[in-house]
C-alpha cells in the first residue's frame, strides 16, 4: 500500500503534464487558424461596401427576440438601442417572462402600449401567453406578456410564435447593441444566404461604460479586477477558440446575447428546448445534429470578429460563482446530451476538434485540474515530490494559461482598436496572475456547476444586477 | 521508483520557453499598439493633406498645378479611404471631394496599377482592393478586366467583382450583373439588390429576362421590375399569371400591385382562385393596393378562404379601406358564417383602435351601427373603457 502512493502521484503528474501540453498544443493552433481567419474577416468588412446593404429595398428583412425577466436597470438603453439601429426592415418582439419589476412599465413610458388582436399560433412550448400589446408610436414593435417557469428559451418561443421575418435575431435585455450591428451580421449573411443558418458576433462587458438612451457615450472599460478578467476571457474565448472553430463549421455556441438564426431551421428544429438551464449552447449543438441527419447540403454556423453589442457582466466574486456554476452545469447537460456526437465522423469537425475540447476541457477538465493539483500539492507535502518539481508544475501551469490568454490578445489587438494602451497593459499583466486567484474562482464556480448538474439542478438563476 | 524530482528539469525547459514566448507576446501586443497608432495617425495625416489638396482645388477651379500632382499621386489605399470614407472617424470627405478625387484618380498612375493588380495580383486581397477601386473609378474601360473577374473560380473575388460592378452603373455593367443573375443562383438577391441601384435604362434588359426558362430568374425579374415601373411590360407580366411556378405567380401579383393601375384587375381576380396559399395573398393585397376601397367587394369573397395568411391579408385591407368596406359587410354579418363575421369585427376594431380622428371614428361607429346594432354598442363601450 506504501509503496501504491509514489506511482499513483506519478500517474497523475504525467497525466497533469500531458493534460497542460496537449492543451497547450490545442489552444496554439487554434489560435493560430483564428489569427488567419480575424484577418479574412477584417479584409472582407473592409472590401464591403455597406450603404450598398443599408439603402436595399432587398435586403433581408429581422425579427429581434428580446426575452426580458425584471430588467429595470437596462430595459430602457437596451430598446433604445435597438429602435437606433442602421438597418433598413427589422420588427422587434419583447417578450415579458412575468417581470415583477418596473420592465414593462417602462417599456409602456417608451412604447405606449395597447393592447392588439393579433393572430397567435402556438408552434413551439411558450407557457401561458397572456397578452399581446402594440406600440401605438412604433409599429414594428410587439410586446408579449407571459407566465413565467420555461426560462429563457420559453419566452423566445413565444416570440418565434408571432416572428414574420425570414431571420431571427436573439438578444439578451441587458445588451446594447452598435448601431451597425444588424448591418454587418447581415451583410455577411447576404453573401451566402443558402448556406448560412446560424451566426453570431463578437461581444463585450460594459461595465464602467456611460451609456444614455441606448447611444454609448464613453466607453470606459471597468478596472475591477473581475470585470478585467471576464474581457480577457471573452476575447480568449471569441478570438482564441471559436473563430477557429468557426473557421472549420464547428461552432458549439451562437450566444444568446447576440446571435441570428434563419427562422425555418429553428421551425424544423422545434424552437428552442425548455428543458435546459440555458438555451444557446443546445440549440447549437442541435443545430449541428439536426442538419447532419436530417438534411443533406452544407451548411455554416459561423462567428464573427465584430463588436456587435455589450452586455452587462457580473461585478463581485458572488456574481460571477453564480453566472459560472450556471454556465458549467448547461455545457456539462448539453454534452452529456449530445455524447454520441464525440468521434462520430458523420459530424466531421465538430466530432473531432469541438466535441474532444468540451469533454476534455470544459467537462472533465474541473476533475483533471482539481485532482492533479491536489495530488501535486499532497506529494510535495508528503515528501513524495520534490520542491523542485512542485515548482516546476505550477510555473507550468501559469505560463501555459498565461501564453495561451496572450495569443489571443495578440490576435484581438490585430482586430479591434476598443481597449487603451494602459488597459491592454493591465490585461497583460492580469493575465500573468491569472493563476494566482481568478483561475480558482471559475474552478470552484466549475465544481458547483457539476455538482448542481449532478443534482439535476434546472433552475435559472439570474444574477443580481448592480444598481446603476 | 525515485520520484523525487522527477522530471523537473524537462518541465523547467517548458516553462522557461512558455515563459520567454509569453514576454515575447507581450512586447509584441504594445509594440503593435504603438505601430497601428502611429500608422494610423500618417494614413489620417496623409488624408488631411489630400482634403486640402481638393479644397484648394476646387478653390482654383482644378488648375492648381501643385495640388493637381498631390492628389494625382496617390495610393489605392487612399482612393478607398475617400470614397468610401473608412477612415470616417478622422477625416470625413463629402460627395463633390469624393467625385473630384475620382476624376483626378481616373487620369492618375494609381490606377493603372490597380487595373494591373486586379488582372494579375497574385495577393488575393490586393486584388480585391484593385478591383473595388476600378469599381469606384467608375472608368467604363475596366469592365472588360471586371467581367474577367467575374469569372473567377474564388468567391470573394466572384464576389466583390460584382460590388465593384454595382458601383460603376453603366450599361456595360449592368449586363454583366444581369449575366451573373443567370447563372449563380446563391447570389440572386444579392445581384437583384445591386441593379435596383441603377438607372432606369436597364429595365429593357430586365424585360428581357422574364423570358428566361429558370423560373427563379424570372421570379427576380419580377421582384426588380417594379422598382423601374417599366409600363410597357406589363402585358408581359400579365401573361406569367399562368406560370407553372407558383412562386412567379405569387411575384406577378406583387408586380402588379407596384405598377399600380385598374388595367391588370381581371388577371389579379383570377389569381384570387390560385391553388397556392401564398398566390393568393399576394392577389388580394395587389388588388388591395391597386383599387383601394374598390378592391373590397372582390376581396370581401375571400373571407371563406381555407388559409389563415390569406384571411389577415384580407382583414388589414379590410381595415384600411374600412369606410368603402363597411357597406358590404352588412351581408357576411348577416348571412356569413361566425368566423367571417369575426373577422370583420376584428378589422372594424382595429381600425378603430388606430384612428386618431374623432370625426372618422364616429362615421365609422354610425355605418356599424346600420349593420349590426348591438356589436356596435358593445364595440362602443369598448372603445370608451
Amino acid at each position: 500500500m506504501h509503496s501504491l502512493f509514489p506511482k499513483i502521484t506519478y500517474i497523475i503528474s504525467v497525466t497533469f503534464f500531458l493534460y497542460f501540453l496537449v492543451l497547450i498544443a490545442y489552444y496554439t493552433f487554434l489560435a493560430i487558424v483564428g489569427f488567419i481567419e480575424e484577418r479574412r474577416k477584417r479584409w472582407e468588412s473592409e472590401a464591403e461596401i455597406y450603404p450598398l446593404v443599408y439603402f436595399s429595398s432587398f435586403t433581408v428583412p429581422v425579427s429581434i427576440i428580446i426575452p426580458a425577466r425584471n430588467e429595470e436597470e437596462w430595459i430602457r438603453d437596451s430598446f433604445l438601442s435597438i429602435l437606433n439601429l442602421n438597418y433598413p426592415e427589422f420588427e422587434i418582439i419583447l417578450v415579458d417572462d412575468n417581470s415583477t419589476d418596473r420592465t414593462l412599465a417602462i417599456l409602456d413610458e417608451i412604447l405606449d402600449l395597447k393592447i392588439r388582436n393579433t393572430q397567435y399560433i402556438k408552434h413551439f412550448k411558450d407557457g401561458q401567453v397572456k397578452e399581446i400589446l402594440k406600440s401605438a408610436k412604433y409599429t414594428n414593435v410587439t410586446v408579449i406578456t407571459k407566465t413565467g417557469g420555461l426560462k429563457k428559451a420559453g419566452a423566445v418561443n413565444a416570440g418565434l410564435n408571432i416572428a414574420r421575418y425570414g431571420y431571427v435575431c436573439v438578444m439578451d435585455a441587458d445588451t446594447v447593441l452598435e448601431r451597425d450591428a444588424l448591418l454587418k451580421v447581415m451583410a455577411y449573411i447576404e453573401k451566402d444566404p443558402e448556406r448560412v443558418i446560424g451566426i453570431g458576433s463578437y461581444f463585450g462587458l460594459s461595465n464602467g461604460f456611460d451609456i444614455k438612451d441606448g447611444i454609448i457615450k464613453k466607453r470606459s472599460f471597468s478596472y475591477n479586477p473581475i470585470i478585467a478578467y471576464q474581457n480577457l476571457e471573452y476575447i480568449r474565448s471569441f478570438f482564441g477558440n471559436r473563430i477557429a472553430w468557426s473557421r472549420f463549421n464547428s461552432m458549439p455556441n451562437v450566444p444568446g446575447g447576440f446571435g441570428i438564426w434563419r427562422r425555418d431551421i429553428l421551425y424544423e428544429m422545434g424552437g428552442y428546448a425548455t428543458d435546459f438551464t440555458c438555451e444557446d449552447i443546445e440549440l447549437t449543438f442541435r443545430a449541428h445534429d439536426y442538419i447532419e441527419k436530417r438534411r443533406s447540403k452544407d451548411y455554416k454556423i459561423l462567428m464573427l470578429p465584430y463588436y456587435v453589442s455589450w452586455t452587462e457582466g457580473p461585478s463581485n466574486i458572488k456574481s460571477l460563482l453564480s453566472q459560472r456554476s450556471r454556465w458549467q452545469r448547461v455545457v456539462n447537460e448539453t454534452v452529456w446530451k449530445y455524447k454520441y456526437m464525440l468521434c462520430n465522423p458523420r459530424y466531421k469537425a465538430f466530432a473531432f476538434l469541438t466535441m474532444p475540447y468540451y469533454i476534455i476541457y470544459e467537462v472533465l477538465g474541473v476533475f483533471l485540474e482539481t485532482i492533479s493539483i491536489v495530488l501535486v500539492l499532497w506529494g510535495w507535502l508528503t515528501g513524495l515530490l520534490g520542491l523542485k518539481v512542485f515548482i516546476a508544475f505550477f510555473c507550468l501551469s501559469i505560463t501555459a494559461q498565461t501564453f495561451i490568454s496572450l495569443l489571443s490578445v495578440f490576435a484581438f489587438m490585430r482586430s479591434q482598436n476598443v481597449f487603451r494602451a494602459g488597459y491592454v497593459a493591465y490585461m497583460i499583466f492580469l493575465a500573468f496572475v491569472e493563476m494566482f486567484w481568478y483561475k480558482w474562482l471559475i474552478t470552484i464556480s466549475k465544481v458547483i456547476g457539476t455538482v448542481d448538474f449532478l443534482r439535476s439542478k434546472k433552475t435559472y438563476d439570474q444574477y443580481q444586477r448592480a444598481k446603476r | 521508483m525515485n520520484m523525487y524530482n522527477y522530471h523537473a528539469d524537462l518541465i523547467i525547459k517548458i516553462d522557461v520557453i512558455l515563459l520567454g514566448a509569453s514576454l515575447l507576446l507581450a512586447a509584441a501586443i504594445v509594440l503593435y499598439i504603438l505601430v497601428k497608432r502611429h500608422t494610423n495617425a500618417l494614413r489620417d495625416k496623409g488624408l488631411l493633406e489630400l482634403k486640402r489638396a481638393l479644397y484648394t482645388l476646387f478653390q482654383s477651379g482644378n488648375e492648381d498645378k501643385t495640388c493637381l500632382g498631390t492628389v494625382a499621386g496617390s495610393s489605392v489605399q487612399q482612393f478607398l479611404d475617400i470614397q468610401g470614407n473608412r477612415r470616417r472617424d478622422a477625416v470625413f470627405f463629402n460627395q463633390k471631394e469624393q467625385a473630384l478625387f475620382r476624376e483626378c484618380f481616373v487620369s492618375s498612375r494609381a490606377l493603372r496599377r490597380a487595373e494591373e493588380a486586379a488582372r494579375n495580383s497574385h495577393n488575393k486581397w490586393q486584388r480585391i482592393e484593385a478591383i473595388i477601386a476600378l469599381g469606384y473609378s467608375g472608368k467604363e474601360e475596366t469592365v472588360r478586366i471586371l467581367r474577367k473577374s467575374l469569372t473567377a473560380k474564388d468567391q470573394d473575388i466572384h464576389y466583390f467583382t460584382a460590388i465593384a460592378l454595382a458601383q460603376m452603373k453603366t450599361a456595360d455593367s449592368a449586363h454583366a450583373l444581369i449575366g451573373l443573375l443567370e447563372q449563380d443562383h446563391f447570389m440572386q438577391r444579392k445581384l437583384v439588390s445591386l441593379l435596383e441601384s441603377f438607372p432606369a435604362g436597364i429595365a429593357g434588359d430586365i424585360i428581357k429576362l422574364l423570358d428566361e426558362k429558370d423560373p427563379s430568374v424570372r421570379f427576380w425579374a419580377l421582384k426588380l421590375l417594379p422598382k423601374f415601373k417599366p409600363m410597357q411590360c406589363r402585358k408581359k407580366v400579365e401573361a406569367l399569371a399562368g406560370d407553372p411556378s407558383d412562386k412567379v405567380r405569387a411575384a406577378v401579383c406583387e408586380c402588379l400591385g407596384a405598377l399600380g393601375g385598374k388595367e391588370s384587375r381581371p388577371v389579379l381576380e383570377k389569381c384570387l382562385e390560385d391553388e397556392t396559399w401564398f398566390v393568393r395573398m399576394r392577389a388580394v393585397q395587389a388588388l388591395a393596393q391597386t383599387l383601394g376601397g374598390e378592391s373590397i367587394p372582390v376581396i370581401l369573397g375571400s373571407l371563406n378562404d381555407g388559409s389563415i395568411p390569406v384571411l389577415d391579408t384580407v382583414k388589414a385591407a379590410i381595415k384600411d379601406n374600412i369606410l368603402a368596406a363597411l357597406p358590404y359587410m352588412k351581408k357576411t354579418f348577416l348571412e356569413g358564417d361566425d368566423f367571417a363575421r369575426r373577422l370583420c369585427l376584428e378589422a372594424i376594431e382595429s381600425s378603430l383602435a388606430e384612428t386618431a380622428d374623432p370625426a372618422l371614428r364616429e362615421k365609422i361607429v354610425r355605418a356599424f351601427k346600420d349593420i349590426d346594432a348591438t356589436s356596435a354598442k358593445t364595440m362602443e363601450r369598448w372603445l370608451d373603457a
